[in-house]
């Protein structure tokens, strides 16, 4: 059950929903600003120290403490992006007060917690506390170092760089690592102010049952807050370019990550979502059947929409010897799409399979919540059973039409150099 | 009218969540376990046999010799089953509205659907297939290219590597140090008629369970069961391992890899349980770690002051049929720092004694993790399947088990598992460190 959205401040938006079948609670706040490669770090950063620490619990091992005692509750900073927008979200999940052994209520403790740690961290004299931001900045520049550990995330990421080359989304999701040295805890400071007065947000709760104390304790925490909500553009088309970018980078690895990039430039978004789940979304899809299960070129070939760019990318890891037959048979699958060369069973399995993802994420706090902030980036706001019988309307000529007006952009290959045997264990 | 199970069946009971669970012994010789979820939208099905990576070595009773079979052949097998005669199984759950998928681990190999339609249909297909072997020479052979991909990626995995590297640093004989999907070479070495030696000898009924957990009925469950299972023959089944010594291999290994910066484990070999012993062994072994590595303990404030860690340290454990160990590891610029400042810091515990306020508080929390393991069809049905395969314990087991841990518990598991002379750091480092 979900109640309407309620307004708690300018740009701020709360929504609350509830279902007696979950034993835990969770409360989402998800700020919005813009993808700035002279701020992603700084963001990234400053998002992360507000669950580190805070005025109340001055310390990690307090801060931890505290959540323990609450039976482990937790509390997280997440950073990511969707097209030209940053998201920085901030989460809490404790179990419902009905499991606790003295009667004492989680959910207030935990309210209290959370917005000590948005609205009062660790702080003076327009600085976070300096042992804590040294511990987040060394974090920050870790995780940017670490990103090459991921192959297959770390070519998606590379690709997009080359994608989106000039417009914000080619910026890292935490920015550069020169522009994550150069934050100090002054600007991180500064960041957070700036995020409390200008980010739209949007909090949403799902829980087991209404909690009458949830919406007032809000209220009267974020009522009294400064705010010029500077509004951020969730849908950005990116120019086709006129040839094809090829990026190649040899790396020392045994298996070769291809990325192909694909755009269109006035996207059907429901012709769009089938035609990624007829050309590599299920186990169904002409990637999985014709390139992995057909030809054996890959382990993994999928693609993904990514509707706030209006593109479409494959990727898949493969020999370097396998690379341009891969490419030819990725291009094949596309080319079975333009020409019709699905069956209506097929498409029929698609929209199963997407009501059966609405399903699963109807099932978890994190998926329900996931829908509400989707919903929000969207002009035209969806129900999820009407989205899922907009997928099922979608016409065979509809998804031929949106499989034509995809445009190769950008093809990038992380290039395997050595062999299996090139490295052993030492020591 | 409630319904009424007329086979041998216990009815389990969480009193703290008010989850249920049936367990009921198929007279076709399955074990089948059943959570009944009404609220959920999905249903969450689990075939398993427990047959793994370590199960390498083996007969059945009258065999005259063990067989002994290449590494990766459980995984292998997982593959290939998901290939029938007709078609490819895949499309069968595909035409339900169900998502389908397997998982080879250590000791267990596990077929598994989610859906929120047709559950009936889809299980009846996972029945039949896992019940129904079709291997030929051209489907191994398709099958060695796919499989060889999936290695390579492991390969390039540098959490995959640094993870099977310090099992080798610390299992000299027992199989859990082989990489779950073994090598290009070895599984060149499979052929149909050792997949079937195989099948037939762990994919037999009574070394198998059915886990099912949502918006289904236990009704509903041996509805499709009593349709579709073949009864098995009872049959003794003997894996066997060499003996493993209690001692490590070696105390270090390391290796280069791209990665941007240095990622170690740590590892304490011990001795390994079985059961309820198993799980009482590693939740107070977890408890006492975190107290003593965990985040609101004392070392990691040093460690992270020190900026000898980063907010990827963590700790855990890994336990199985004849392995157990600790683990501790995360990114360091010197992780045999970290190693030193671990062991005088388990020294000094073993000699001062545990923080018991923080060790109830921890406590107090893993109770909280145990109230929320139960609480969607997903996380449901693995527990049940866990539950199985560590020697039929209730799923319900761990709440009971953490609630009885003490401090002298602690105690005593932090003098028999943390031995500094049982450990082993394992390291992989960016192409650009000297080693």
């Amino acid at each position: 059950m979900a109640q309407q959205p309620v307004f708690l401040g300018q740009g701020i938006s709360y929504t609350e929903l509830y279902d007696p079948k979950f034993k835990t609670c969770s409360l989402y706040f998800r700020f919005y600003v813009k993808r700035d490669a002279a701020t992603c770090a700084e963001n990234a950063l400053m998002i992360d120290l507000l669950t580190n620490c805070s005025a109340d619990y001055p310390t990690l091992a307090s801060l931890t403490l505290q959540k323990q005692s609450l039976y482990g509750a937790s509390l997280h900073s997440s950073r990511g992006c969707v097209g030209d927008v940053q998201e920085l979200t901030v989460s809490a999940h404790w179990i419902d007060d009905r499991f606790a052994l003295d009667g004492a209520s989680v959910t207030d403790a935990m309210l209290k917690l959370m917005l000590g740690c948005l609205l009062r961290p660790n702080a003076e004299n327009n600085a976070f506390d300096a042992a804590a931001f040294r511990f987040c900045k060394q974090n920050l520049l870790d995780t940017i170092d670490c990103e090459i550990n991921q192959k297959r995330s770390y070519a998606m990421h590379r690709a997009a760089e080359a994608a989106f080359a000039g417009e914000p989304a080619a910026c890292p999701p935490y920015g550069t690592r020169e522009s994550a040295e150069a934050v100090t805890a002054e600007s991180a400071y500064a960041a957070w102010q700036r995020m409390l007065h200008t980010a739209p947000l949007e909090i949403v709760a799902v829980l087991p049952e209404e909690k009458p104390n949830l919406l007032p304790a809000l209220r009267e925490a974020l009522h009294t807050l400064p705010r010029e909500p500077q509004p951020v553009v969730f849908e950005s088309l990116s120019p086709v370019k006129p040839e094809v970018k090829q990026v190649e980078e040899p790396m020392p690895v045994t298996q070769c990550k291809l990325v192909m990039v694909m755009k269109t430039q006035d996207a059907d978004h429901d012709a769009m979502r089938m035609v990624n789940l007829l050309l590599g979304g299920t186990t169904g899809s002409l990637l999985f059947v014709n390139v992995r299960e057909k030809r054996s070129l890959c382990y993994y070939c999928a693609s993904r929409y990514l509707r706030s760019k209006h593109a479409l990318t494959v990727d898949c890891g493969v020999r370097t010897e396998n690379l341009e037959e891969t490419k030819a048979a990725i291009t094949e699958q596309i080319e079975t799409l333009c020409s019709g060369g699905f069956t209506d069973e097929q498409m029929n399995e698609c929209a199963m399979y997407y009501e059966h993802s609405l399903a699963s994420a109807s099932d978890s706090q994190s998926g329900l919540a996931a829908w509400v902030f989707t919903q929000k980036q969207t002009d035209a706001p969806r129900t999820m059973e009407e989205s899922a019988a907009d997928l099922r309307a979608v016409t065979r000529e509809q998804v031929i039409a949106a499989a034509k007006k995809l445009q190769l952009d950008t093809v990038y290959t992380l290039l395997a150099t050595k062999s299996d045997a090139d490295d052993g264990e030492e020591g | 009218m409630a319904y009424v199970c007329q086979y041998e069946h216990t009815v389990l009971r969480d009193e703290r969540t008010g989850d249920v669970c049936t367990c009921i012994q198929h007279p076709s010789g399955l074990e089948i376990r059943v959570m009944e979820q009404p609220g959920f939208s999905t249903a969450h099905a689990m075939f398993g046999t427990k047959y793994g990576s370590i199960h390498t070595r083996f007969r059945l009773e009258g065999d005259p010799a063990y067989t002994e079979v290449p590494e990766g052949i459980a995984h292998f097998l997982e593959h290939k089953l998901f290939e029938n005669e007709d078609c490819d199984t895949f499309a069968l759950f595909n035409r339900e509205g169900a998502c389908a998928n397997a998982y080879t681990s250590f000791d267990r190999t596990v077929y598994l659907f989610s859906c929120s339609r047709n559950f009936d249909r889809s299980l009846e297909i996972l029945l039949d297939f896992v019940q129904k072997p079709y291997f030929t020479e051209a489907t191994v052979e398709k099958e060695q290219g796919i499989i060889a991909q999936e290695i390579k990626m492991y390969l390039d995995d540098p959490g995959d590597r640094l993870f099977f590297q310090l099992l080798r640093g610390l299992y000299h004989n027992h199989p859990v140090q082989l990489d779950v999907a073994g090598s290009v070479e070895s599984i060149a070495q499979i052929t149909p008629e050792l997949l079937y030696a195989c099948y037939r000898t762990f994919y037999n009924l009574h070394n198998m369970v059915l886990c099912c957990a949502g918006n289904i009925t236990v009704e509903q469950v041996l509805a499709v069961a009593d349709k579709m299972l073949v009864t098995a023959p009872k049959q003794k089944l003997e894996a066997v391992f060499l003996p493993e010594p209690e001692t490590v291999v070696k105390s270090y290994a390391c290796t280069k890899m791209a990665v941007g910066k240095t990622m170690f484990m740590i590892g304490f070999k011990s001795s390994p349980e079985e059961g309820l012993e198993e799980l009482r062994a590693a939740l107070t072994a977890m408890l006492t770690f975190t107290v003593i590595a965990g985040s609101a303990s004392p070392l990691y404030q040093k460690l992270m002051s020190e900026q000898l860690i980063n907010d990827a340290f963590n700790t855990d454990y890994l336990s199985g049929d004849g392995f157990f160990c600790m683990l501790a590891g995360g990114e360091s610029d010197d992780p045999q720092a970290v190693l030193d400042a671990l062991l005088e810091e388990i020294e000094r515990v073993k000699a001062e004694g545990l923080d018991i306020n923080l060790f109830n508080t921890l406590k107090r929390a893993a109770y909280g993790e145990a109230i929320t393991a139960n609480s969607a069809p997903e996380g449901a049905v693995s527990t049940l399947v866990d539950s199985f395969m560590t020697h039929r314990i209730s799923p319900f087991a761990r709440a009971q088990v953490l609630s009885s841990l003490t401090p002298e518990d602690a105690m005593e598991c932090l003098r028999q598992r943390f031995r500094a002379d049982r450990v082993c750091l394992s390291v992989i480092a960016p192409h650009t460190t000297e080693s």
